[in-house]
């Protein structure tokens, strides 16, 4: 695929330039577009340093556990290989560890980098909702007062509705 | 290890003024005991020239962890390339320190480097190179995270292309070729084959990317070729893996030019002498 040589997706295009990787998709455009919508990268550099620290902890910790369970719990029999019960069940684990700290986290602050919805958050969108629709494991986020209340918080903005209508 | 007594001298740096010709400067000498007591002891020290220093003092920047660890060395090699000077605060993981509740306040996953200046505290190696780009952006090399967004945009392109496709599989492979032989853990043949494919074709896509471009952003040293130093070194200088750069003439040449950068060796040094 000439757009993107690591042949995944997504891909932008903002006239001439051409873009991959979307957590640099993400802080490309709330840079460029800075002064309209919601600051998703905070006010301040010491803001942005937090906004940073929780999407490289989405990034590195959240996101490798609950891939493998996306693609072992959705995707494996779609895809024609067994699915992999250990795996699934020390990436449950994992996931659930790190789940432990974004409890005492949000137990302190209301969205992850501070009290402002960020990046951060919105990184998490996509595969909790996963988590808590076709992968069936729901419960590792209800069973968290605070992060519960995080996801409700965040999946109910306007942005991710009119995303799951596409 | 050192026997005996480790001295770390807080030296602070101070102007020579007309008004104080020979002025008389308090230092706090740090004394520290292999069992990790303190002790402060304070005593005058004459008067000190505004030398260039990485031993800091009053420096308020701190980074926590051993600079064996890959992802301390990564910050380590951005705060020297950007000439901000910093004190490395020793972390034992074997002694099991980076689980400790005191450790956990600073990092709440147990990981280092945890990171440290007068208004902020921060985790994640990557997070804080950036942050150490954007709070001294007229520092030393002013070229590693540009503010024009569309040169940003192509580090952080790169910079999660390390993150999310060269960081796991030679994480995988330092582990297992570096460090499981020393910790007494049985290799995983199938673990190696499997990094080492993937590492391949990850680095087939440099090799093209690098046959179009000087480095992997663009025409000038960034963030995101710094990224890749730490695992890169181990495979090369410990894993015994350098051909899979040197067999491929552009990632060869790339390899080359960032591993002799002047700041990575002085994290090497900072690693022999840790």
């Amino acid at each position: 695929c000439r757009a993107q040589p690591f042949g995944s997706v997504p891909v932008i295009q903002d006239g001439d330039y051409t873009l991959y990787e979307s957590r640099a998709i993400i802080r490309y455009y709330s840079e460029k577009y800075k002064s309209q919508g919601t600051d998703l990268l905070g006010k301040t550099i010491e803001e942005r340093g937090l906004v940073e620290q929780w999407l490289e902890v989405e990034s590195q910790n959240f996101h490798p556990p609950i891939y493998n369970l996306t693609l072992h719990v959705m995707f494996a029999s779609v895809l024609g290989f067994p699915a992999d019960e250990l795996l699934i069940r020390e990436s449950e684990e994992k996931l659930g560890k790190v789940l432990d700290v974004y409890e005492e986290r949000l137990s302190k602050s209301k969205y992850l980098a501070g009290d402002f919805f960020s990046l951060a958050d919105l990184s998490h969108l996509p595969f909790t909702q996963y988590l808590v629709g076709p992968i069936g494991k729901e419960y590792m986020i209800r069973s968290r007062k605070h992060v519960s209340a995080w996801w409700d918080d965040i999946s109910s903005r306007p942005s991710w509705k009119k995303v799951l209508q596409l | 290890m050192k026997k005996g007594i480790k001295w770390k001298f807080a030296a602070s740096s101070f102007q020579l003024t007309p008004l104080f010709p020979l002025p008389l400067y308090l230092s706090i000498v740090w004394l520290r005991t292999e069992q990790n007591t303190k002790a402060k002891l304070f005593f005058p020290l004459c008067l000190l020239s505004a030398a260039k220093s990485t031993m800091a003092a009053v420096a308020p920047v701190k980074v926590y962890g051993p600079p064996l660890s890959t992802a301390v060395s990564r910050v380590l090699a951005c705060l020297i390339e950007k000439d901000v000077a910093f004190q490395l605060v020793p972390v034992s993981m074997a002694k099991g320190e980076h689980k400790k509740p005191d450790f956990l306040k600073l990092q709440p996953f147990g990981q280092v480097p945890a990171f440290q200046d007068d208004s902020i505290s921060l985790f994640e190696s990557r997070a804080i190179c950036r942050y150490i780009c954007e709070k001294y952006p007229d520092k030393g090399n002013t070229a590693l995270y540009p503010a024009n967004p569309l040169a940003k945009a192509s580090v952080d392109q790169w910079l999660e292309a390390e993150s999310q496709s060269f960081n796991p599989p030679s994480g995988a492979l330092v582990f297992q070729l570096a460090f499981a032989p020393r910790m007494k853990i049985p290799q995983d043949p199938k673990a190696i084959k499997l990094n080492q494919d993937k590492l391949k074709k990850v680095l087939d896509v440099y090799e093209k990317r690098l046959s179009e471009s000087k480095f992997l952003a663009g025409d000038e040293f960034s963030l995101a070729d710094l990224s890749h130093l730490p695992n890169a070194d181990y495979l090369v200088d410990v894993a015994g893996k350098g051909e899979v750069f040197g067999s491929r003439e552009n990632v060869g040449r790339w390899w080359e030019e960032i591993s002799g950068r002047e700041a990575w060796n002085k994290v090497k040094e900072l690693r022999k002498s840790a």
